[in-house]
C-alpha cells in the first residue's frame, strides 16, 4: 500500500519531466528547422524575382540568375527518376513477395550498405563507370545515372515497406478470385500501396535534389545551358554551394537560389499530397 | 446472369426429416440426389503438422451446408481446400479428392483460376480492397478480360444480389473502407458474385458483424440459396440451426480435426449422436 502511494506520488514529478522532454525535444527540432527556413527567406527573397529564373548567370553566378541551373538540376532528375523508379519498383516488389530467403536477406543487407555509403563515394564510383568506363563524360545522363544508384536504397526500402504494410487479406481476397501473381501485385497490391510508394518517392526526389558530392563529379560544374543530355550542366545546390564558397560577393545570389529550391522542395511535396488525394478522392486509394 | 431467387429471400426451410442429408433443391436443373461438390477423405498439414484428415462431405446445390466447431479444429483450413487457396501456404499439403461439378480439382487440366471463378470465397473480417466500391467490382472483371462494355451491368446485377445496390448506387465510386462493416461484407459477397460462381464458401462471414448486419447476411445467404452450393463456417450454433439444411461438425483437441458428426440440421441439433457433439452443443448453449 505504502509503495502504491509512493509510486503515485512520486508519477506527477516524471511524467512532468517527461513532458518537458518531449516537449523540448519536438521545439528543438522545429525551432532549428524553422530558423533555417527563415534566415534563408529572410536573406534569399529580395534576389528572386522572375528575371532570376530566367536568365542565365553571369560573372560566375554574382549576377544573372539562376535558368540554365534550372534546367540543368530538372534534366538530371528526370534522368535519375526514369532510371531509378522503374528499378526501385521492380526491386521492392521482388523483396516483398520473394524476398523471405537468402537471397532476399542479401539483397536487403547490400541495400542498408548502399544507404550508407557517404555520397562522395557514389560521386566517384559514378566519376569512373559512368564518366570513363562507359564513356559517358562529364554530363547529365552520367551525373543522373550515379544519383540514381544513390537514391535507389531508399527508395527501394521505403517502397518495399508500403507494400509489405499491406495487410495478408488483400492478397487472399484477389488469389480467391482467381487473380494470378502478376494480378495480385499489378492490379490490388500497387495501386493499395500508392500511398507510400509517393511517400517514397519524395524522399528520393528530396536526397536528390540537396546532392552535391555526387555531381561535382559526373554532371559537372559548367553553368551554361546544356544542349542535350550528353552535356555537361550545374545543379541547383551545387550553384548553391560554390556561390557562398567560391565566389566572393555571391552570397546574395546564392540565397535567392536557395529560396528557389526550398520552393521547389514545397512544390514537390504538395503535388505528392494532391496526388495521394486524388487518388483517394477517385477512390482509388482510401485514406 | 447472376442466378438469383426472383422470389427474394425465403425464410428458413422446415427443418428436413429423415437419415438423408439431401435437402430439396429449388433449382429444376439440378439433381438433388448427386452432391455438387464432395470431398473424400480429404486432409490438410501446415509443414507436416495435420491440421484435419478423412474429412468426407457432400455439398448440394441449392442448400447450405454449415460447417462447426472449436477454433483451431481447421475449419478456415477446410474452406480453402476446395478452392485451392491453402496452396498460397507453400508449406501446405492437402490429401484425399475433392471434386466440383464431377470434376477433379487437381485433375489433369485442372487450374486454380478456373477453379476460383466457380468457387466464391468470403473471408471472416471483410477485406474490400482499398479502392472505390466501383473498382472493387470492375477489378475482378478486368482481371478475367470480361468485356468492358458488360461491366456496369454486371456492377448494378452484383451488388443487387447482395442486396446493397440501393444503398450505394449513389456513391459508387467513394472509397469501399468508407462503407459499414455489414456493407463491407456485402460488396465482398457481390465482387465473389460477379464472377458468376456455382459454389460459394463462407468463413463466419458475420463474426465481425453486429446483430443488425448479421441477419442482413443471413438474409442475403437464405436468398442466394436456390442458386449456388454453399458451405459456411460458423461459430453460432444458432445460426447454423436458422440457416443451414445440413451440418457438419468438425473436432480436433490438440489432435487433428476429424468430421466427428454430419447431417441435416434438425437430426444434429435434436438428436446428435456423437457424445462430442452433444458436449460441443451444450457448451455452446451455456
Ligand atoms: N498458414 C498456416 N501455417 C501453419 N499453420 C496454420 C496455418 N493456418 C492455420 N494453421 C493452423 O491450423 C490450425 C487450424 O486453423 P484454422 O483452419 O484457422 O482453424 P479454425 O478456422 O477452425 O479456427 C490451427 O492450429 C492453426 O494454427
Ligand atoms: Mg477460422
Amino acid at each position: 500500500m505504502a509503495n502504491l502511494l509512493a509510486a503515485q506520488g512520486g508519477r506527477p514529478l516524471r511524467d512532468g519531466l517527461a513532458d518537458l522532454a518531449t516537449w523540448l525535444g519536438v521545439t528543438l527540432v522545429a525551432g532549428s528547422a524553422l530558423w533555417v527556413v527563415a534566415d534563408v527567406i529572410w536573406h534569399g527573397v529580395g534576389a528572386v524575382n522572375w528575371g532570376f529564373v530566367t536568365t542565365a548567370p553571369q560573372d560566375a553566378g554574382r549576377a544573372g540568375g539562376i535558368s540554365t541551373i534550372l534546367v540543368a538540376t530538372f534534366l538530371v532528375l528526370l534522368v535519375c527518376m526514369t532510371a531509378a523508379l522503374p528499378l526501385g519498383l521492380g526491386a521492392a516488389m521482388y523483396l516483398s513477395e520473394y524476398g523471405r530467403g537468402p537471397m532476399g536477406r542479401w539483397v536487403r543487407r547490400s541495400l542498408d550498405v548502399l544507404a550508407g555509403v557517404p555520397s562522395i563515394v557514389f560521386g566517384l564510383f559514378g566519376a569512373v563507370f559512368f564518366v570513363q568506363v562507359l564513356g559517358l563524360g562529364f554530363s547529365i545522363l552520367a551525373g543522373g545515372l550515379t544519383l540514381a544508384c544513390m537514391v535507389l536504397p531508399i527508395l527501394i526500402r521505403t517502397t518495399e515497406m508500403a507494400f509489405s504494410g499491406l495487410p495478408q487479406e488483400y492478397r487472399a481476397g484477389a488469389a480467391a478470385l482467381g487473380f494470378g501473381p502478376s494480378g495480385i501485385l499489378l492490379r490490388v497490391l500497387l495501386p493499395a500501396a500508392a500511398p507510400g510508394l509517393v511517400a517514397g518517392l519524395i524522399l528520393g526526389v528530396g536526397r536528390a535534389l540537396a546532392e552535391t558530392a555526387v555531381l561535382i563529379f559526373t554532371s559537372g560544374y559548367v553553368d551554361r545551358m546544356p544542349d542535350s543530355l550528353l552535356d555537361s550542366g550545374r545543379v541547383l545546390s551545387l550553384h548553391i554551394f560554390d556561390l557562398s564558397m567560391n565566389v566572393p560577393g555571391g552570397d546574395h545570389n546564392a540565397y535567392g537560389a536557395a529560396v528557389v529550391l526550398l520552393l521547389i522542395l514545397l512544390v514537390i511535396n504538395g503535388i505528392g499530397g494532391w496526388l495521394s488525394r486524388r487518388w483517394i478522392g477517385r477512390g482509388i486509394v482510401a485514406s | 446472369m447472376i442466378r438469383l431467387d426472383t422470389t427474394g429471400p425465403t425464410p428458413a426451410e422446415p427443418p428436413l426429416e429423415g437419415a438423408t442429408a439431401v435437402p430439396h433443391s429449388h433449382s429444376p436443373d439440378s439433381d438433388a440426389t448427386v452432391p455438387y461438390v464432395a470431398l473424400d477423405r480429404v486432409g490438410l498439414s501446415y509443414d507436416g503438422t495435420e491440421v484435419f484428415r478423412g474429412v468426407s462431405l457432400p455439398l448440394y446445390r441449392g442448400a447450405v451446408t454449415a460447417l462447426v466447431g472449436p477454433s483451431g479444429s481447421g475449419k478456415s483450413s477446410l474452406l480453402t481446400c476446395i478452392n485451392r487457396l491453402y496452396e498460397l501456404h507453400p508449406g501446405a499439403r492437402m490429401s484425399g479428392t475433392i471434386t466440383v461439378g464431377g470434376e477433379d480439382i487437381h485433375g489433369a487440366g485442372a487450374d486454380p483460376v478456373r477453379l476460383r471463378r466457380r468457387v466464391g470465397m468470403i473471408f471472416q473480417k471483410p477485406n474490400p480492397f482499398p479502392m472505390s466500391i466501383r473498382r472493387n467490382l470492375s477489378l475482378p472483371l478486368s482481371e478475367h478480360r470480361l468485356p468492358r462494355a458488360e461491366w456496369s451491368a454486371r456492377i448494378e446485377e452484383a451488388l443487387t444480389a447482395a442486396a446493397l445496390w440501393d444503398e450505394v448506387k449513389d456513391r459508387l465510386d467513394h472509397p469501399a473502407q468508407a462503407l459499414s462493416g455489414g456493407q463491407q461484407q456485402r460488396l465482398c459477397i457481390a465482387r465473389a458474385l460477379i464472377l458468376e460462381p456455382e459454389v460459394l464458401l463462407l468463413d463466419e462471414p458475420c463474426s465481425a458483424l453486429d446483430p443488425l448486419a448479421t441477419e442482413a447476411i443471413e438474409q442475403l445467404v437464405m436468398g442466394l440459396k436456390c442458386c449456388y452450393t454453399m458451405l459456411m463456417v460458423t461459430h453460432n450454433l444458432a445460426q447454423a440451426r436458422r440457416v443451414a439444411d445440413q451440418v457438419g461438425v468438425l473436432w480436433g483437441q490438440g489432435q487433428p480435426g476429424e468430421l466427428v458428426e454430419f447431417g441435416p440440421t434438425a437430426q444434429l441439433f435434436d438428436d446428435p449422436q456423437h457424445p462430442v457433439t452433444v458436449a460441443f452443443m451444450q457448451r455452446e448453449r451455456a
